[in-house]
């Protein structure tokens, strides 16, 4: 059960990280999380990366935090990572998988009560993290199935970041140019 | 006799994405080229956005060159669907961390590849870096990624192989070539025109680095004596 024993570290580091009011472990966290995802595939990882993302982001939020019903909302959050837990302990991964649909639907239930944006938090985590799956090596395609980002929002996004500057291109629009104008019949 | 190129959705979305997508029928027409899509990817990239507000314009736009026929939609067959999984096999096996085989490239770009093949396409035209570097730069997709999680990651060369003499004629483009090859046939007449839309492409997400734009720039604007 090393999976199991891995997944559960995770979400226990979440919880620690959650209740400390941690921003910087939770995202490194979910850093962690979506780059062991992308080698192994693993669904509860990407989601736990999700969420550790967007608690990050809600609780750099004081509009957020300091509203009269987060602290209601914080306490569901906890009680479902404890459940998450106890699944694992009990080696129940579709009740664990069960609690972190929960999480993730509390998050979301947040961000439209409470926030200011148009695009939810968790499509915003899934963005940011499918990046990162890119950014690792992983195509496009199998970051937007393994994140379930959109396509066009990846693309978007990647532009906007350094990625293409990172490395030089064995070639240039010239070397390809004049591959393509000998093909060409 | 007709030049075929297969285009994997992250190309023309990133063309129509930067007010490019007239630059298709025209170099359709200049080329004599048919431009090809899977299926699936036309469900990605049109019947899917469609239904989401911020993606149905560029969704409309890339569905309005499939009706008029500049982007053909490849049919699906058996055989298709055979060399799609055979490559996907392939390619999701080459590289390994800790015992794991790891899925680098997903069915929509294996499916590209197989239409390339089982065209006999002459040019793969995709943006996005890893399935370019897959097919061109296998090692280096290594060391890139074994760069990136400070890990050991391991090639199986016999897979690799494999998956290298099926796509050995395989030449790949970026939309970037397609909009320099229009700046050339003199469709975009204004080099200050083709770097914007260089950038655009770009921030549009087509792999393709700053200096790469300019270096071209400086020789397309040597060229055309501005």
């Amino acid at each position: 059960m090393n999976g199991f024993a891995d997944l559960s570290k995770k979400t226990l580091q979440l919880k620690e990280a959650f209740e400390a009011g941690d921003l910087i472990k939770l995202r490194l966290l979910s850093n962690d999380c979506i780059e062991k995802a992308a080698l192994k595939q693993s669904k509860e990882l990407v989601q736990l990366s999700l969420i550790a993302y967007s608690l990050s982001k809600i609780l750099s939020k004081e509009h957020i935090i300091c509203n009269i019903n987060w602290p209601e909302a914080r306490k569901r959050i906890l009680e479902d990572i404890d459940f998450a837990l106890t699944a694992l302990e009990k080696n129940d991964l579709k009740a664990f998988n069960n609690s972190l649909n929960d999480i993730s639907g509390h998050i979301t239930g947040i961000d439209k009560q409470l926030g200011n944006f148009v695009i939810d938090l968790m499509e915003k985590a899934r963005l940011k993290q499918a990046s990162r799956v890119y950014a690792f090596g992983l195509s496009l395609k199998a970051a937007v199935e393994l994140t379930g980002t959109q396509e066009q929002e990846l693309l978007k996004y990647i532009g906007g970041t350094r990625l293409a500057d990172e490395r030089i291109e064995k070639k240039g629009i010239n070397d390809r140019l004049k591959d393509l104008k000998k093909i060409l019949k | 006799m007709t030049n075929e190129i297969v285009f994997d959705s992250s190309s023309f979305i990133s063309l129509v994405g930067a007010c490019a997508g007239n630059l298709i029928p025209l170099l359709s027409k200049a080329l004599n080229a048919r431009f090809w899509i899977s299926k699936s990817i036309e469900s990605e990239s049109v019947t899917r956005p469609m239904q989401i507000r911020r993606f149905e314009l560029n969704a409309l736009r890339i569905n309005e060159l499939i009706e008029q026929g500049y982007l053909e939609i490849h049919p699906e067959s058996n055989e298709l669907k055979r060399e799609t999984e055979r490559l996907l096999g392939l390619a999701n096996s080459i590289y390994e961390f800790d015992h794991n085989k790891i899925s680098i490239i997903h069915l929509g770009e294996a499916e590209t590849l197989a239409i390339t093949n089982l065209t006999e396409a002459d040019v793969f035209c995709i943006d996005e870096r890893t399935t370019r570097m897959l097919v061109e730069e296998p090692l280096a997709l290594r060391d890139f990624i074994s760069f990136k999680y400070k890990s050991k990651i391991t090639v199986d060369e016999k897979r690799l192989k494999e998956f290298q003499d099926s796509l050995e004629e395989t030449k790949i483009i970026r939309s970037s070539e397609l909009a320099a090859m229009a700046f050339e046939k003199g469709f975009i007449t204004d080099a200050k025109f083709l770097e914007g839309i260089l950038f655009a492409l770009k921030y549009g997400g087509c792999s393709i680095s700053e200096q790469e734009i300019l270096d071209y720039i400086k020789d397309a604007s040597g060229k055309k004596g501005k």
